[in-house]
């Protein structure tokens, strides 16, 4: 009874949780529409999350490409589909693995930060010397980072793809003798809008998932310094996991409409 | 000192659950006084300040802050009444993400619509004021306890706000840099003519600075006067805090 009982408080917590971000949501978006907009703060963070999450951005790709080439070529070889390999990789990449894997690590990398962020502004008295100088810490804290996370992360994930395709080109330069201007013919051949514009679309939600997330977490936490290690990790944990479900409903939608 | 209140709390009552922290509680804050506020860790006296700044609402009681009810305005009324409070916080909270020049520069750019020159001029200024005008370009890690405390003072102060909070301001300083600050309150309180509301332990800040005294117990304005009238009180529980 007891082992029940306990998952019974941890489903009913979730979903408080679940009611309060829909809350914060909509707090979000009334003060987004509303004045005075703090512009150079969000210039600020699109720097700090956009420019200060390239290079990590670019590593990854970099090695997916490589590594999802050089993973694939043997069974493409046994094939003889080897030839396929461009248009494989870029749909893949494209499609699929670029947008969830760099959401991924932005997650970590954005989500974590701005939950530990503002978890440790709440926690030393920040916030409410925002609030006590007559400053709305929501407008100026919650509603920069959200809407710089949601513009960065498109632009991040086709910085990421390009890469990725550059290693993968590589790979196939060295063990294939395919050229980089056959490679990137036969990615343009195969890519299509109907690939660029739905992963374009959800890396938005992904980039307002991790933003929102991690704002939630670190505004709402609690319990000194614990409470910010804690309001870092579980902002990675629950974007991660929304990522997945985002990237389903996605798919799921995309798959209606084309096909 | 005028007889003009400048915070007026009558009958304040606030609980949390079951807990009841202020039970009608009063306080008067006249203009250019100095009045502090004693009582034991936990009575209540943070509660009191965040109700009374509007970080934090109350169940009963009407709480006016220069002659403006604050439970019955609007956010961006409340917004204005706090640009005429300074508030200085325990632990200082300064914006540890930005140098001490963009700390004391958040408030202006908000609130004044000055130029460049006339902001440059008004933080060093207050900068001045507290005897700190070399670490305008430090960031607050990079400061000391005491200094962080001053550069504090000095963003509470720069939009010469009518009315001081300090919350602690000598807690966890020496004893050395805990007179500075004293001293630097008084010559704040002199040069700009503030009210302002302490809220303290120390017994050696509340002699120096006070004009008059509170003292908070079991959630009501137990006791109130000079510092020697209630030095010198025969009632054990004003005792205890004067030892």
């Amino acid at each position: 009874m007891k082992f029940l009982s306990s998952y019974q408080q941890g489903f009913n917590s979730f979903f408080i949780e679940i009611g309060e971000m829909g809350n914060f949501m909509g707090r979000y978006f009334r003060e987004l529409f509303s004045r005075p907009f703090e512009f150079r703060e969000f210039l600020n963070q699109c720097y700090q999350m956009g420019n200060k999450s390239l290079l990590l951005v670019s590593v990854t790709g970099f090695i997916l490409g490589l590594v999802f080439t050089l993973q694939s070529r043997p069974t493409l070889m046994e094939f003889g589909a080897v030839s396929w390999m461009p248009s494989m990789i870029s749909i893949s990449i494209v499609r699929e693995i670029g947008p969830v894997m760099i959401a991924l690590i932005c997650a970590g990398r954005i989500g974590s930060s701005i939950g530990a962020e503002l978890g440790s502004m709440k926690v030393t008295e920040q916030i409410d010397a925002m609030e006590v100088s007559g400053t709305n810490p929501f407008k100026f804290l919650v509603v920069t980072r959200v809407l710089a996370a949601t513009c960065m992360l498109p632009i991040l994930v086709i910085i990421g793809d390009f890469v990725a395709l550059i290693g993968s080109a590589i790979i196939e330069n060295s063990k294939g003798d395919v050229s980089f201007t056959l490679y990137f013919n036969q990615v343009f051949e195969a890519l299509e809008f109907t690939d660029l514009i739905p992963a374009t679309v959800k890396t938005f939600f992904f980039g307002f998932a991790i933003g929102l997330v991690g704002c939630f977490k670190g505004y709402n936490s609690k319990k000194g310094t614990a409470g910010v290690g804690k309001a870092s990790n579980s902002a990675v944990v629950f974007t991660s996991m929304l990522i997945f479900v985002l990237d389903f409903i996605a798919v799921f939608i995309t798959d209606i409409f084309y096909n | 000192m005028e007889n003009k209140a400048v915070i007026e709390i009558k009958d304040l009552y606030k609980s949390f659950g079951d807990l009841e922290v202020l039970k009608d509680f009063n306080l008067n804050l006249f203009k250019g006084e100095n009045l502090v506020l004693m009582g034991r860790s936990g009575s209540g006296k943070s509660v009191m300040i965040k109700c009374l700044v509007g970080l934090m609402g109350f169940d009963k009681g009407s709480i006016k802050v220069l002659g403006n009810d604050i439970s019955k305005m609007k956010q961006n009324e409340l917004d204005q009444v706090r640009t005429d409070i300074g508030f200085l916080f325990q632990g200082s909270a300064l914006y540890d993400s930005m140098t001490v020049r963009e700390n004391l520069e958040f408030p202006l750019r908000r609130h004044r619509k000055n130029s460049e020159t006339k902001t440059e001029a008004l933080v060093k200024e207050a900068l001045e004021n507290v005897g700190l005008p070399q670490a305008i370009d430090l960031m607050p890690a990079e400061l000391s306890g005491g200094m962080q405390r001053r550069i504090a003072l000095a963003r509470a102060l720069i939009l010469k706000p009518k009315i001081i909070i300090y919350d602690e301001p000598t807690t966890g300083l020496d004893p050395i840099t805990a007179k500075e600050i004293i001293l630097l309150m008084m010559n704040i309180q002199k040069k700009y003519e503030t009210s302002s509301l302490i809220i303290t332990h120390d017994v050696d800040c509340a002699r120096v600075i006070s004009n008059r005294i509170i003292l908070l117990l079991d959630g009501k304005d137990y006791a109130e006067g000079s510092f020697n009238d209630l030095a010198a009180s025969g009632d054990p529980k004003i005792k205890a805090f004067f030892k």
